[in-house]
């Protein structure tokens, strides 16, 4: 039998162009081929790193990095970057200047302290107004704050300088009270003041700083220039965390009333203390 | 990571010094030393204040103790005084019932003295403007007035007067002018208390003292926010949980308040029904068997209202009383109360320990109601049954509202019916002892009952000619302008009406000036001499430490002046029998000190002179007080004060107890020796539940209940001119609870319309600010002149005390449309 030509039909230039069309198919085989092979090639090889600006960490570091928890630790580990997430106020990072940090103070910075003071203090001895909104009224709110004091991102709640007392808004209220603020205009007033003329002023000008203590002698220790009376606790007002200009040179010394002594009018004893019981009988 | 700071934590940690830390000391010293030179200042950016930075040095301050002027409490303050003006203000320490704590009212009370608009110079009001007039012209208009017609004249005085301005006035009124219109304020805040003590011990005022704060085992708590109105005394008592001790507090209320937020107990209950609660407490000790036999059969009597109620009532057995009681089971009570059987149950057990102290203290709740009488009567009736009596901290206290209610109003009787020292108007015996210390002819007194507050001031604002009206009042120490009930009705109508003339002794202008026809101007608190009696029975004496502004002048100095007009113009009342002046004081020498002249009053101590003349009445019913001299030298003595063999003047905690009162026989160990039965018994009361006049309906559905703040005392004459206070609390509000606000809906700072059937106001919504309110009731603070909300109070009245019920009206609310 002769071979039959094939069904369709070799012409030369269908030929030809299948010839073509063969080698540019095997060509982009080849190339994808060579592509493919190159790219496995490259992931497979390692990279530099140098290229990555990558320098390994210090002993110290890779040691305090959490390790990476596995799949099925995942429901259960506490993540890493939350471990340093405080609930508790006081253990935030604090400002808190060093114990033995150098205390510099001026008079003006004193002064300024002085008047920092009255801001929320209507005169010497008042207790201080709230200076910021409350929501909580319990004495453990305020005391998470203000039990030992804090300085958090240049805000300082000054510490409590009285001993423990649980009913703080009795005697510290809202500098600005947090009644809602009325909206419209009064048009129910009952009385003919006018509006403007309320509220009246008040011209009560009190005590606004006690001290300065006095010095015998230079370089003898300052005797306290204020009544001891809610002021038990020195460190709240000169202490670490207090306002600059009042903070003492020494603050390390836990026992302050070995050197500083009470010379204002309210702290001397109503009796004097040496006269003898007999006296008392002479007179 | 462990902390995020290598440095020690600050002040607390013990050092031990160390190389490092040696040298860093001596650096540190060195650095110091330099930094104190000047020019270092120049690199230090401290923030400049606005002002500048000079603050004066205020040397030469001198101190002296005076009560304080704001509440019932009584609390003693150290004043800091510097060229005649108050400078600082601190707690006393030596000060047994604050121990050097005030409140911020306390704290601030040197402030009060120095508003703007303080009133320096008499004024009367012609053709509808205010006149500035002279003193001996203001005095010579009021002795005319009153001289024209001295029948048609009253006295409206105040809790917050000393007790010698209370007794000059009761004196001029009733041993003078032989007028019994004379009533406080305090008509609108203890009567019911002054009714219930009468009627169940023969006496008036507690028996107890703050000392039971400091035993108690069980606080209860009966309708009064303790910890705003109280505060010094609730830190007392919650003050004891740091030390360790266990106090429980249970706190009886109509909304959940500040106190209650420091309360183990919580009780909500329906207003009015006070009254169901304690007799379900009764029903249960007996039901219980758990009442103390012994101690009703030796020292008590029972008591029914009689039909129909009287004050004095009728005596009944025990099985009556029992019988009485058995109708306020604990389910009848739950469903009138909106208590639960448990909570019902668990004041029953309280009172059935015999073991735990159990203290009640009550104020306003109680008193400021239509059956307040009623209730103070329960409420010591459940102490007397249980057997909770005459143990320190084992007792009914009442607290008193005003500085001197107790000491001005209750102990000097400046009421419409009474007389000092207890004694009473429309009783033969104590006119005779009143008339024979003030040295007056027999019958000088009036024995018929005068007008009391709402009375009176009814009859101001009724016509004149009707024939038992007022034309003529004289308000001391007190704005009614804001204070009385149902404003339209009892003050308003007073407006425009030429025949009145109402003399207003005041300090600020006030919602009360508004309407007067002659302003005096006052000296007050510390600009005078003073004696206020505080609460727990403690009398408590000031010095004048300044002198009042302008021509200010004292209270006491106005009503001797006025007498002394009505003496010059021939009135026969302003002489004793012995042809004197009534208000005769006389040097050493024995000549007439001239003390209707201002510049003679302060030549001797009038204050000294009057009360040591009261002093007389006090012994009538055992209130000794103690000499002047004396209190000057402590901070208050509790009467009965007594001097014992040593010389040494006693006071008493603990009337009617053996052991403590020194007028109880020996062997009595409890002794009622004012008894109204005559026989050193108390009365253990049975009053019914009676519902209130004026209850909540579909017009108006909603409960409204009014009241205080801590930061404003009662109209906020004073405090509202106190910036701290005043920012604190800058105006009224109306609370409302939450689902209500919601379901009308509401939000913080809207404008609504309170209405009553007898006016309407328009406040700001404050859901859940200061307190939390129950659905259905409405809360608004008084202190606001420019929101009286006292023209929508009602002026129903507790039959026996005559004191209103400003606790409990029906009102509605709607929003205002913008």
């Amino acid at each position: 039998m002769t071979m039959d030509r094939p069904p369709f039909s070799h012409s030369p230039a269908s030929k030809l162009s299948s010839r073509w069309g063969t080698v540019l198919g095997s060509l982009a085989c080849g190339l994808g081929l060579a592509g493919f092979l190159t790219g496995i090639n490259q992931q497979t090889a390692p990279r530099d790193r140098q290229s990555l600006n990558w320098t390994k960490p210090s002993e110290e570091t890779l040691g305090a990095l959490a390790p990476a928890p596995t799949y099925d630790q995942i429901d259960s580990r506490i993540y890493g970057f939350n471990r340093d997430w405080r609930s508790d106020l006081s253990r935030l990072r604090q400002d808190n200047p060093g114990l033995l940090d150098p205390v510099i103070r001026t008079p003006e910075m004193k002064a300024q302290a002085l008047q920092d003071r009255l801001r929320t203090r209507a005169f010497d001895t008042a207790p201080p107004a709230v200076p910021h909104p409350v929501d909580q009224r319990t004495a453990e709110s305020c005391l998470a704050c203000h039990g030992n004091g804090m300085t958090i991102a240049g805000k300082t709640a000054t510490r409590m300088s009285h001993p423990l007392l649980t009913n703080c808004t009795q005697c510290h209220v809202e500098q600005a009270g947090s009644v809602p603020q009325v909206l419209a205009a009064h048009t129910n007033l009952s009385n003919n003041a006018p509006e403007a003329a309320w509220p009246p002023g008040n011209r009560f000008d009190g005590v606004k700083r006690a001290g300065p203590g006095t010095r015998l002698l230079p370089g003898l220790p300052p005797t306290i220039p204020h009544t001891l009376h809610m002021r038990d606790d020195c460190m709240s007002c000169h202490g670490l965390i207090a306002r600059p200009g009042i903070r003492t040179t020494h603050p390390w010394l836990q026992n302050c009333r070995q050197c500083h002594v009470a010379n204002d009018d309210l702290e001397r004893p109503a009796v004097s203390i040496f006269a003898r019981k007999t006296d008392a009988a002479q007179r | 990571m462990t902390g995020t700071s290598t440095r020690p934590a600050p002040q607390f940690t013990s050092h031990s010094p160390d190389r490092r830390a040696f040298l860093r000391m001596t650096a540190m010293t060195v650095a110091t030393a330099l930094a104190r030179r000047p020019g270092i200042a120049d690199e230090l950016q401290a923030p400049q204040p606005p002002g500048g930075s000079d603050l004066p040095i205020i040397e030469g301050v001198t101190w002296n103790k005076a009560p304080c002027r704001f509440c019932g409490t009584g609390c003693h303050v150290m004043v800091g005084v510097k060229d005649n003006r108050v400078v600082s203000v601190t707690g006393d320490r030596q000060a047994e019932v604050n121990k050097g704590l005030l409140c911020v009212k306390g704290y601030h009370v040197g402030l009060a003295l120095y508003g703007e608009d303080r009133l320096k110079k008499p004024m009367l009001r012609r053709d509808g403007m205010l006149v500035e007039i002279s003193w001996s012209e203001a005095i010579d208009i009021i002795a005319q007035r009153i001289n024209s017609n001295p029948s048609r004249f009253a006295m409206y005085g105040s809790g917050q007067w000393t007790v010698p301005e209370g007794y000059a006035a009761n004196k001029f009124m009733k041993g003078g002018l032989s007028n019994n219109h004379i009533d406080p304020n305090a008509r609108l805040c203890m009567a019911s208390a002054v009714t219930g003590y009468i009627s169940t011990y023969g006496v008036d005022e507690p028996y107890n003292c703050y000392d039971d704060l400091d035993h108690c085992d069980t606080l209860i708590l009966w309708g009064n926010n303790f910890a705003e109105m109280h505060p010094v005394l609730f830190s007392r008592v919650v003050d004891r949980r740091l030390r360790g001790q266990q106090v429980e507090l249970i706190d009886l209320t109509t909304r959940h308040t500040r106190t209650s937020q420091q309360a183990d107990h919580v009780l909500i209950f329906q207003p009015h029904s006070d009254l169901a609660i304690a007799n379900c407490i009764s029903h249960q000790l007996i039901e219980r068997n758990a009442w103390d036999r012994e101690f009703v059969e030796r020292f008590c009597h029972f008591r029914g209202p009689g039909e129909p109620p009287t004050l004095k009532g009728e005596p009944i057995t025990f099985e009556q009383f029992r019988d009485f009681v058995a109708q306020y089971t604990i389910e009848k009570t739950a469903q009138i109360s909106g208590l639960s059987a448990e909570q019902l149950a668990m004041l029953g057990d309280r009172f059935a320990d015999r073991s735990r102290k159990v203290l009640s203290l009550w104020c306003m709740g109680m008193n400021q109601h239509t059956q307040g009488t009623a209730i103070n009567n329960l409420v010591h009736a459940i102490h007397l049954l249980s057997g909770h009596f005459g143990r320190p901290g084992d007792g009914p206290q009442s607290l008193t509202g005003q500085p001197s209610a107790c000491g001005t109003v209750r102990e000097v009787g400046t009421l419409a019916h009474a007389l000092p020292g207890d004694l009473r108007v429309d009783d033969e015996k104590g006119r005779r002892i009143a008339e024979d210390i003030w040295r007056l002819p027999e019958g000088r007194i009036n024995p018929t009952p005068g007008y009391h507050a709402v009375l009176m001031w009814e009859k101001f604002c009724s016509p004149s000619v009707a024939a038992d009206a007022i034309d003529t009042l004289w308000v001391q120490v007190t704005n009614p302008g804001q204070t009385l009930p149902n404003l339209h009705k009892l003050f308003r109508g007073i407006k425009g009406n030429k025949d009145k003339f109402l003399i207003v002794s005041d300090v600020y202008p006030t919602a009360t000036t508004e309407l007067a026809d002659l302003i005096l101007p006052s000296a007050m608190w510390v600009e005078k001499n003073g004696i206020y009696g505080n609460s727990e029975r403690r009398t408590q004496q000031w010095f004048r430490m300044i002198t009042p502004p302008g021509e200010a002048r004292d209270d006491c100095w106005q009503t001797i002046a006025v007498a002394h007009r009505l003496f010059e113009l021939g009135h026969p009342g302003m002489k004793t029998k012995d042809e004197r002046f009534l208000f005769y004081q006389a040097n050493e020498a024995g000549e007439e000190i001239p003390i209707w002249n201002w510049e003679r009053y302060y030549e001797i101590n009038v204050d000294e002179r009057l009360y040591e003349e009261y002093r007389a009445f006090s012994r009538a019913k055992h209130k000794d007080l103690a000499p002047y001299q004396v209190l000057v030298k402590t901070r208050g003595l509790r009467w009965p004060v007594v001097q014992g063999e040593d010389g040494e003047w006693h006071e008493t905690n603990y009337r009617f107890v053996e052991g403590h009162d020194p007028y109880v026989a020996p062997g009595k160990t409890v002794q009622f020796y004012h008894s109204v039965t005559g026989d050193d018994r108390a009365l253990i009361w049975f009053r019914p539940y009676v519902p209130p006049p004026e209850t909540p309906d579909e017009e108006y559905p909603f409960w409204l209940d009014t009241g205080r703040v801590l930061e404003h005392w009662h109209t906020g004459t004073l405090t509202m001119r106190i910036p701290t206070l005043r920012k604190a609390m800058p105006h009224a509000y109306v609370e409302i609870n939450r689902e209500d606000a919601k379901r009308l809906d509401l939000r913080d700072g809207d404008l609504v319309r309170v209405e009553t059937r007898r006016g309407s106001m328009e406040l700001t919504v404050w859901i859940d600010g200061r307190a939390n309110c129950s659905s259905g009731h409405l809360f608004v603070p008084f202190f606001d002149q420019r929101k009286l909300i006292n023209e929508l109070t009602l002026d129903a009245h507790c039959p026996f005390s005559k004191q209103p019920d400003y606790k409990k009206c029906a009102a509605r609310i709607m929003k205002v449309p913008s």
